[in-house]
């Protein structure tokens, strides 16, 4: 693997059914997910991760639109006191990927560069870790691909998506 | 007269690099005492030069000061940290060095000058693991329902500002205004190592975890000390 990165993929579901049943919007297009949007019983329990606010920022500024999950702005985010930097999960739904793909390698440019600048101070450990999630074209069942290397290896991840994507 | 890094730099580096020749432990107490006295003065200068260039609304070299300011002070805490540990004041020592290494990281970020400080980074965190015990620290986990940019005062959501990122010679944080303590953990790498177990107790005894000594005998000397009858 180039940089020294690791990538897996695993099963993730329906995300329409599980917006649906926690009570948030249809996610369409491209969306931050909340860490536990998994595994909450309720939306109440939801959080962000503390960087998805400074990423929302990025985004609006380099025209990358993105859809929210909620009707106001009311879930509320974690912020863990570590050095590490935590990214938050990514959702590409099946629709952005076949309309817009070059909005992907956009969004994935914004978020090394925010890596790259967040981690300035820090030369020796630089691994950074990030979740996204794919809607698949065909049945829009979605996949997880959880990467974890250096912040310059996540522009690499666009043919990743893409076959996450095509995957019969 | 305008305020320029350039112009600045040769003074910096002359008085930079004085300093760091009494950066190591060894060296004689009262040239390390002198240099914490020198780069005491060398700061109260670059903050002046650092205002003039805010006031100008020259943020390039108002960043490059605060750059230099956190070079300085990287390099007076370090000399602080063999000072204190030459008086017996192993906390502090630790303290003075976390706030070097802080000092450093943000140096870095506050202006591109500061290219390449990885040396430096290392010997201080090398220092950390061969002068001190291995440490385990606190670090705090918060529901953060709202907050503040320290640049604009604005709801962090709403302004420009990017977190970590220098303006006009301030960096960008949040203030939270509204959120609560979810759960407090131990971690190897916290964001603050100044959140540290600072004593543990052993056979009814409360030992400090750097020297070992019983804090309750300590607090009860000065005690006596303090009320002789």
């Amino acid at each position: 693997m180039k940089y020294g990165m690791s990538v897996t993929v695993e099963n993730y579901g329906k995300i329409a059914d599980r917006a649906s049943a926690l009570g948030l919007l249809n996610p369409d297009g491209f969306v931050i997910l909340p860490r536990n949007f998994d595994s909450a019983t309720d939306i109440s329990e939801l959080f962000y991760e503390d960087s998805t606010v400074t990423l929302r920022k990025l985004f609006r500024a380099g025209g990358v639109a993105e859809s929210p999950l909620e009707k106001a702005e009311t879930i509320p985010r974690i912020q863990e006191n570590a050095s590490e930097l935590i990214l938050p999960t990514i959702l590409v739904t099946a629709s952005l990927i076949s309309e817009n793909s070059a909005l992907v390698s956009i969004a994935l440019n914004i978020i090394s560069s925010y890596a790259v600048d967040f981690l300035k101070g820090f030369p020796k450990d630089r691994t950074v870790k990030l979740n996204i999630v794919v809607e698949r074209d065909r049945d829009h069942e979605s996949k997880k691909l959880q990467y974890e290397g250096p912040p310059e290896g996540i522009p690499t991840l666009g043919p990743a998506i893409r076959k996450m994507f095509d995957e019969s | 007269m305008k305020a320029d890094i350039n112009s600045f730099g040769p003074s910096f580096e002359e008085r930079f690099r004085k300093a760091q020749k009494v950066a190591i432990f060894v060296r004689g107490q009262e040239f390390q005492e002198s240099a914490i006295s020198d780069l005491d003065q060398l700061i109260k200068e670059i903050q002046g030069l650092k205002d003039s260039a805010s006031n100008a609304q020259d943020e390039d070299n108002a960043n490059g000061f605060l750059a230099l300011e956190l070079m300085a002070t990287g390099l007076q805490k370090e000399i602080l940290c063999y000072v204190k540990l030459k008086n017996d004041r192993p906390a502090e020592a630790w303290n003075a060095l976390v706030d070097a290494e802080s000092s450093i990281r943000d140096a870095i970020r506050a202006h591109r000058l500061v290219k390449d400080a990885s040396g430096w980074l290392d010997r201080i965190e090398g220092l950390q693991r061969l002068l001190f015990p291995q440490q385990m620290f606190f670090s705090m986990g918060w529901r953060v329902r709202a907050s503040v940019c320290s640049i604009c005062e604005k709801p962090y959501e709403e302004c420009e500002h990017i977190l970590g990122r220098p303006y006009m010679a301030k960096i960008c944080y949040q203030i939270v205004t509204d959120g609560d303590i979810l759960e407090a953990s131990l971690v190897e790498r916290p964001a603050d190592k100044r959140c540290r177990i600072e004593s543990f107790s052993e056979n009814g005894n409360k030992l400090d975890t750097f020297t070992l000594r019983d804090l309750l005998d300590l607090s009860n000397e000065a005690t006596e000390k303090s009320d002789p009858r």
